[in-house]
């Protein structure tokens, strides 16, 4: 016998990227997970950003929901398929529901989006009519949905859902309905505790094959489950990205200590990403804690009613993060001050395009509070035109006056009475150049601020350099800026946020520092922010 | 705790691989960098090798690839013992699933690799018998490919999940090239899909210079 060695390749060291100090950086349970540390790509889909938040409490009962790309799906740059929603439903309920689009059918994320949208409506309209006893007709709900996620024709999802009476009944329990089909597991936790309400027990445990909806055997599949909270307890529901954490005893310990009383917003989506070697799936986690204390602290939850049909809901916070291509990139939209105390939705919109080797950000916000829903539809427009116009050479000076005229055409086709005056709206357009510098064209309204940041300090762009174009459209105005961003530079774009709390930041803020800064504006407005660099 | 696709590969050894061990070997470098490159594979597969000739030894104890430096390549020896291949995997499948379960892990069905160019020459349904039991529960998906003068009815009964033999399109060397290319795809494919699905392996349907055996309608 001969012996043979085989000297193997040593593995490239491996990128430094993303959250890398402070309270920001996931916690680690177990070895590194070096899929969760790897750097994130684009989002394929905008309507679907990496990481969806809401949060906010209804009467006694705090909720929040937050659905996040794994790290597969992040490393690969796929779309997120989990989704997660919290809303309150007559003042009187909390609702929250999980989904996971189930990865080998295409699609997925479609199925989990609309499950979790028609169960937040179906349930509200149901709890609108008959009150409590909504509760009661949990299979002829689920009968519903899964009518509705038939119309999809192909994409699945497991379903898992959970409402919550907002205030005590004579007993001062707070009476819960929870129900599920599929391997998206419900968990109550109590004193320092999480106890298993609704748990999938796989048939083969070598296998990963779950129950999903639509499916033509519901009656086989749903479970339900009621109960009652006490002061102090939590409903849990999550996504087998977390799920499957649960069966060993360090992450239901994680999950018990960190969860069982509210956490601030920002450990949630930190906690919803803990890293363990091996477990790369989407991950999502609504959790509903019965707290009286909390009651009068904003902000708000969302009221389903709230929701119009059809497309992504607009969740109260939405996070991308990317490096890609010589660029990198954070990007985030959230509710300001009033929309949280009144408990309304967000109207500021934020969304990341790829267009081959372009990045494109559009990020629209009403800067009156008539302009309801002028941003949403900006943002739309704005989106239909670039989609529809050759992105051939933006840097162009043609391209973004172009685009902005025939947005503006087309928005007032829509809408005859549409005021673009109230609305702050900008489309930035970034392209690698070499040594890590950045090539960008930024079109910009009024009433944002677009800066240039750089060793701690930031000077807004009017200041620095005059604009390539300016165009005065009479109700409202656009400048044109066009140049080159060095490497230790950070293009900054924000609404309803400073930017020096990005300026100043000791390096590239994560996509979790990122949050930190938004969350911590406490400003009156709905908020938008962009930032961009060369990657390193 | 964490979630571990097992994959083994295991190899005939015989003298009549002799001008082929090169290829094979290099195939086996290749596997280690492209999974060495790709961290949510790397974080999630392991990979065993299992050489076999008169008697079957472990070349690579299940390991993570992304930690490994140096392996013991593949080397020609004598005849053609299935029985002994078959016996040692089950053996090994039991004492790695004992071990990464005792470490907390979530263990996916193992897949095994089986690549063979000659006629078995010792008798080895009993112990491939036990390698499928139903009743075991960490029974493999065997992939089998079959090379040189290999059988075709032998290697169709082997895989489980699906059998290939060279076709000569391609010279020798080249196939077992192809035949390695397909298992780290197979592992990388694999490793980014092992949730959800109710199928978890992928296999290419198409390896260059194998035609994949259909399975015989019942």
């Amino acid at each position: 016998m001969t012996d043979r060695r085989l000297d193997l390749a040593t593995p490239a060291p491996r990128a430094a990227w993303g959250d890398r100090e402070g309270p920001w950086i996931p916690d680690t349970i177990g070895r590194t997970a070096r899929a969760a540390e790897a750097a994130w790509k684009p989002d394929p889909d905008p309507r679907f950003p990496d990481t969806v938040l809401d949060h906010g409490t209804v009467g006694d009962i705090t909720a929040m929901a937050c659905a996040a790309r794994g790290a597969k799906h992040r490393f690969e740059g796929t779309s997120r398929e989990d989704a997660a929603i919290a809303v309150e439903a007559v003042g009187s309920w909390a609702l929250a529901a999980v989904a996971d689009g189930v990865g080998s059918v295409h699609d997925s994320r479609l199925a989990s989006e609309e499950a979790v949208r028609v169960f937040a409506r179906y349930m509200s309209r149901r709890i609108a009519d008959s009150g409590e006893r909504a509760l009661t007709q949990g299979s002829g709900l689920f009968g519903e949905i899964n009518r509705a996620l038939g119309k999809l024709t192909g994409p699945k999802t497991t379903l898992t859902v959970a409402v919550v009476a907002a205030h005590p009944d004579g007993t001062g329990r707070y009476p819960f309905w929870a129900a599920s089909v599929g391997d998206s597991p419900a968990y109550l936790i109590s004193e320092g505790e999480t106890h298993g309400l609704l748990i999938a027990e796989r048939e083969d445990e070598f296998g990963t094959a779950t129950a999903a909806l639509p499916n033509h055997d519901i009656a086989n599949v749903f479970k339900q489950i009621r109960g009652e909270l006490l002061p102090g307890e939590a409903l849990m529901l999550v996504s087998d990205g977390i799920g499957d954490l649960m069966a060993s005893e360090g992450p239901q310990r994680y999950f018990a200590d960190n969860w069982g009383l509210v956490p601030s917003p920002l450990d949630l989506m930190r906690q919803v990403q803990v890293r363990s070697r091996g477990f790369d799936d989407d991950r999502s986690a609504a959790v509903l804690w019965a707290v009286p204390e909390n009651a009068d602290k904003a902000p708000s939850l969302r009221p389903s009613a709230a929701m119009k049909p059809g497309g992504p809901v607009v969740r109260d916070v939405e996070l991308s993060a990317a490096q890609t291509r010589g660029l990198e990139v954070r990007a985030a939209a959230a509710r300001g001050a009033v929309a949280a105390a009144e408990g309304r939705a967000r109207r500021s919109r934020v969304s990341l395009l790829e267009y081959g080797d372009r990045l494109v950000a559009i990020a629209t916000a009403p800067v009156r509070p008539d302009a309801a829903e002028a941003a949403d539809l900006w943002a739309r427009t704005f989106k239909e035109t670039a989609d529809n116009r050759p992105l051939l050479d933006p840097f162009e000076d043609w391209w973004a006056p172009r685009v902005w005229t025939q947005a503006l055409r087309s928005l007032s086709e829509k809408d005859p009475n549409f005021d673009s005056g109230a609305v702050a709206a900008t489309i930035l357009c970034v392209e690698p150049a070499s040594d890590g510098m950045v090539d960008y064209t930024l079109s910009h309204s009024a009433g944002l601020s677009a800066s240039i940041a750089g060793a701690g300090l930031h000077r807004e762009l009017a200041e620095l350099r005059s604009p390539e174009h300016h165009h005065d459209y009479g109700e409202h105005e656009l400048w044109i800026y066009s140049d080159r961003l060095a490497e230790d530079q950070t293009l900054l774009l924000t609404y309803g946020i400073d930017p020096a709390c990005i300026a100043e930041a000791d390096s590239r803020p994560g996509p979790l520092q990122t949050f930190d800064v938004v969350d911590r504006e406490t400003g009156d407005d709905d908020q938008f922010m962009v930032a961009v660099w060369g990657a390193r | 705790m964490e979630q571990v696709l097992p994959f083994y590969v295991v190899c005939d050894e015989s003298y009549s691989m002799l001008d082929n061990i090169d290829a094979l070997n290099d195939g086996l470098r290749e596997l280690h960098t492209a999974v060495g490159s790709d961290p949510v594979v790397a974080d999630k597969t392991r990979f065993g090798v299992i050489g076999f000739s008169d008697d079957a030894e472990i070349l690579l104890e299940l390991s993570d690839l992304s930690e490994v430096t140096q392996m013991q390549g593949l080397a020609v020896k004598g005849g053609t013992n299935y029985g002994a291949a078959f016996k040692l995997l089950r053996q090994t499948i039991d004492g790695d699933v004992a071990k990464l379960k005792q470490d907390g892990c979530r263990v996916y069905r193992p897949v095994a690799f089986f690549l063979s160019d000659g006629q078995p020459n010792y008798d080895w349904k009993t112990d491939y018998d036990a390698l499928i039991d139903p009743t075991w529960k960490a029974r493999p998906n065997i992939v089998a490919f079959g090379f040189g003068d290999v059988d075709h009815a032998t290697i169709a009964d082997i895989g489980t999940f699906k059998s290939f033999v060279a076709d000569n399109s391609i010279s020798p060397g080249a196939a077992l090239h192809e035949f390695a290319g397909a298992l780290t795809k197979s592992i990388v494919q694999s490793g980014t899909n092992m949730k959800d699905g109710e199928v978890n392996l992928q296999v290419p349907d198409e390896v260059p210079g194998f035609t994949q055996l259909k399975a015989e309608e019942l």
